[in-house]
């Protein structure tokens, strides 16, 4: 065993820190995953408290706790925490700790650019929120009030936490492009030998698009705000019409990141589906190639279809009609995607653990998003329901119930893995109930309230939209604090609980459930061979 | 899915390492310092300056490092795969930036600036009075400025650029032909090239903004010239500082003929700073 | 960890989700025929 000398020699014992050291300087893909699992975990606390205060203004109308001023700024920094800051770096936790366990790699293949990627998201979370304790010592009115679109001209005239989320914007950018770059370069070179791209875990495919989708969009969103700092402070006219210059530009460079990023949050989420739905169903996933290719056509449609979120801007006709029948084209191959995870479970063994109880309620719940995606895409339909609630609830159901919740159902399957403890499934199945019904109490009268005509980003409202704001609300708060059982769960897991087996679930396939739980702090450092 | 531990090479992971977080650290003070000075509040500019210095300590120590393991014979095939791949990734996330300013470019010729020009045709009302929607223009705000022509300084620099690919490549084939004073003439040769554009370019700059009135603030025209040519510039001069330290890492005997990973990525980047630049030739300086 | 499923009730399970999944089917189908027939 040659490999064993080569290995202490390289790794000196003596190199390895403790403590806090340990997760500065860690080169290790799962020390990286954890940081970015607990660092999302916080945010999404972080970004759920500061809707809370907004949920709390809206329970009746007129003003009661805020300025509209602060409210704008809690919505745009709610925004952009929940997106930059808890979804996508949740993802990529997942990708670090499983993408080389799954494709049997001894680690990421750029570990110390991995550990860069992480420690760039604190820095770029300060930045975020910094100016809200600025503006407490009298420095600045407080953070960006544009909510997280920055659209101009309001972002160009607005206070410096405009600026300060610019910033933040391009670090967070750098450190997405980085972990990006890290997992696409894993994938190509750091499979197993004999792991045929068509052999790889779906989970790697979700997550192979996605890279290339922030590769191809976050440049244009850092060129975007690039190009709005400018027009702040060094005087250009980019979307400034007294110069040539045209507000309507922001909008397309926004949107041509913007809609790939709906995707970008969800690839990883529907990658990980088939794992958890074939497990418990204990059948193979259905239709392997058929969810390769619909994630290949999601992605290359997305990029095409951005202008379908500001039909109502003034656009020609042969533009609104190209970029309503290719936005509606993308629920074809989504469509597949619902086909192949229906026909997983048909037929199957199903038992219902909670990540199986999270990936039911996912499809239902994200089949909403998508239904009342396809009607915002209606460019008649959508001149009535753009900038309305119905909007808010629509990308909810498709953020919450189709990204978070998914996320869940990733860190319930993987948790036992991990820690090498199980978890309370009493926990994790009263937490499932409260948050599916929680999450509808709140979203679901939104999708009335749009349609009444309530606008959104709105601290005051017509009294007819009381009742259902009163409702909303309540769901609100009780599922915001129904996530406590969450952190609680996974607190206690990683503390102790009744030791698991390598293969956790009784039907799971793949290289990650050869090894050990929890796995040793080096995995596959020789090669599993594939057959 | 049968497994057999048949493949026994072994992937060279770095001991943990501390410059990541320094870096991380550093990009924040150059971030606050940056705001504070454009909202003139704290003492922005030290910031700025002591996050710089924290990001130039790291670049030394962390390529010096890098550089260090592969002399030492740390990285074999596999590791120059990754470092292959993942700079390729690197320059296309580099096109798509420049994709973004050249789409801005494009609309503001295509969109914008006809439709107000077009307004009094359309609407019967102007929003300026005497503002035509052709290009250049400063629009209807601004002073009024000289374009920048094309077959000035901007040419010379086409011709400068286009021969900085040639020798790089001749180094390239020196480097290839174990030939090192053509690796060491290419590069020096290429350096200066580049060095002389970027010279070339700043003599543009300061002639535009003293003899021909054209700045950032001259409408969509001046901002797009300096969005585009200013990017670009910032990437000859990264290209420029990386071609200096291969030519360095050459002449103290770095580097074999089949083993200079960093020699072809900063080739690779200097041709995409080239082909950037013959795309900002024609659409930002000739039509 | 899982509790242990007796292969009869495994078999129980993959009946009943081939039923669920024909009645889904038929509601689907349902509400889309009804929808024929909804004038505006
Ligand atoms: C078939 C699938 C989908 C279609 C046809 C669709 C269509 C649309 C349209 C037309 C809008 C703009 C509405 C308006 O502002 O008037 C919109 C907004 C939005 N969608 Fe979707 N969508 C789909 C799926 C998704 C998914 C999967 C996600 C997220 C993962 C998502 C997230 C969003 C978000 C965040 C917004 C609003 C952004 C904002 O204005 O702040 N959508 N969608
Ligand atoms: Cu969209």
């Amino acid at each position: 065993m040659s490999t064993a000398t080569t290995h202490t020699a390289e790794h000196p014992a003596g190199e390895y820190h403790g403590g806090l050291l340990r997760w500065l300087t860690t080169t290790n893909h799962k020390d990286i995953g954890t940081m970015y699992l607990t660092f999302s975990l916080i945010m999404f606390f972080v970004g759920g408290l500061m809707i809370l205060a907004v949920r709390a203004e809206l329970f009746s109308p007129g003003l009661q706790l805020m300025q509209p001023e602060f409210f704008n700024q809690l919505i745009g920094v709610h925004a952009l925490v929940m997106i930059f800051a808890a979804l996508m770096p949740a993802a990529t936790g997942f990708a670090n700790w499983m993408l080389p366990l799954m494709i049997g790699a001894p680690d990421m293949a750029l570990p110390r650019l991995n550990n860069w990627g992480f420690w760039l998201l604190p820095p770029a979370a300060i930045l975020l929120t910094l100016p809200f304790t600025l503006a407490l010592f009298g420095i600045g009115d407080g953070a960006l009030a544009t909510g997280w679109t920055f659209y101009a001209p309001l972002s160009v005239q607005g206070g410096m936490g405009v600026d300060f989320a610019i910033l933040a914007v391009h670090i967070l950018g750098i450190s997405s492009i980085m972990g990006s770059i890290n997992i696409i370069v894993t994938i190509f070179n750091m499979r197993a030998p004999g792991m045929t791209m068509m052999k790889l875990p779906l989970f790697a495919w979700g997550w192979l698009i996605t890279a290339f989708l922030l590769i191809a969009t976050l440049p244009v969103l850092a060129g975007a705000v690039t190009m709005l700092l400018t027009d702040r402070h060094f005087g250009t006219h980019f979307f400034d019409a007294a110069g040539g210059g045209d507000p309507i530009l922001f909008q397309h460079l926004f949107w041509f990141f913007g809609h790939p990023e709906v995707y970008i949050l969800l690839l990883p989420v529907w990658g990980l589906m088939p794992h958890v739905l074939s497990t418990f169903s204990r059948k193979p996933t259905y239709g392997y190639k058929a969810q390769v290719y619909s994630f290949i056509a999601i992605g290359l449609l997305s990029v095409v279809v951005w202008a379908h979120h500001f039909f109502t801007a003034g656009m020609p006709v042969p533009a609104l009609v190209y970029f309503m029948f290719s936005t509606m084209a993308i629920s074809l191959p989504l469509a597949v995607l619902f086909f192949c995870w229906i026909a997983t479970m048909w037929k199957g063994a199903m038992t219902f653990e909670t990540p199986m109880l999270f990936a039911v309620g996912f499809i239902v719940l994200f089949g909403i998003a998508g239904l009342t995606g396809l009607i915002l895409a209606d460019v008649a339909a959508d001149a009535q329901y753009h900038h309305s609630y119905f909007v808010v609830a629509h990308f909810h159901y498709a953020l919450f119930a189709g990204g978070i919740m998914g996320v869940m159902t990733g860190v319930y399957y993987w948790l036992p893995k991990w820690t090498g403890h199980m978890y309370s499934e009493k926990l994790g199945k009263l937490h499932f109930w409260l948050t599916v019904v929680s999450f509808n109490l709140t979203f679901l009268p939104q999708f009335f309230l749009g349609l009444a005509g309530m606008p959104r980003r709105i601290p005051d409202y017509a009294l007819q939209f009381a009742e259902f704001n009163a409702i909303s609300t309540l769901g609100a708060f009780v599922l915001g604090f129904s996530q406590l059982l969450f952190a609680w769960n996974i607190w206690s897991c990683v503390r102790g609980g009744p030791k698991v087996e390598s293969r956790v679930w009784e039907g799971a396939e793949g290289l990650e459930w050869e090894l050990p739980s929890p796995p040793p702090h080096h995995t596959w450092e020789i090669q599993p061979v594939i057959k | 899915m049968k497994t057999s531990p048949a493949h026994a090479e072994h992937y060279f992971v770095p001991q943990p390492s501390l410059y990541p977080v320094i870096l991380s650290a550093g990009m924040f003070l150059l971030a606050f310092g940056f705001i504070q000075l454009i909202n003139n509040f704290g003492p922005g500019k030290w910031v700025m300056l002591g996050g710089t210095a924290v990001i130039l300590y790291v670049l030394f120590g962390w390529f010096g490092k890098v550089i260090g393991e592969s002399q030492s014979g740390a990285y074999r095939d596999w590791e120059d795969r990754s470092f292959r791949y993942g700079m390729i990734w690197f320059i296309a996330t580099e096109v798509m930036f420049f994709a973004a300013f050249f789409g801005a470019l494009f609309y503001v010729r295509v969109i914008s600036v006809p439709t107000l020009g077009g307004m009094e045709g359309a609407h019967g009302f102007s929003l300026w009075p005497e503002f035509a929607g052709t290009w250049p223009t400063s629009g209807p705000k601004g002073a009024t400025f000289t374009p920048m022509g094309a077959w000035g300084i901007p040419a010379l620099n086409t011709a400068l650029l286009l021969s900085s690919g040639a020798t790089v490549t001749w180094a390239h084939w020196g480097l290839l032909r174990n030939q090192r004073s053509h690796l060491i003439l290419g590069l020096a040769a290429t350096v200066l090239l580049g060095s002389t554009f970027l010279g070339f370019q700043a003599y543009e700059y300061h002639h535009a903004y003293t003899e021909l009135g054209l700045t950032m603030g001259a409408g969509a025209y001046g901002a797009t010239f300096f969005m585009l040519t200013g990017f670009h510039g910032f990437h000859v001069t990264l290209g420029t500082i990386m071609l200096a330290v291969i030519l360095l890492r050459s002449l103290s005997g770095h580097f074999s003929a089949d083993r200079h990973f960093a020699f072809e990525a900063v080739a690779w980047y200097w041709h995409f700073v080239d082909v950037v630049w013959l795309i900002l030739f024609v659409f930002v300086y000739w039509v | 960890m899982t509790p242990a499923f007796t292969d009869a009730d495994l078999a129980r399970r993959r009946a009943a989700s081939r039923r669920l999944g024909w009645l889904l089917g038929a509601v689907v189908l349902v509400i889309y025929l009804i929808g024929l027939f909804i004038k505006r």
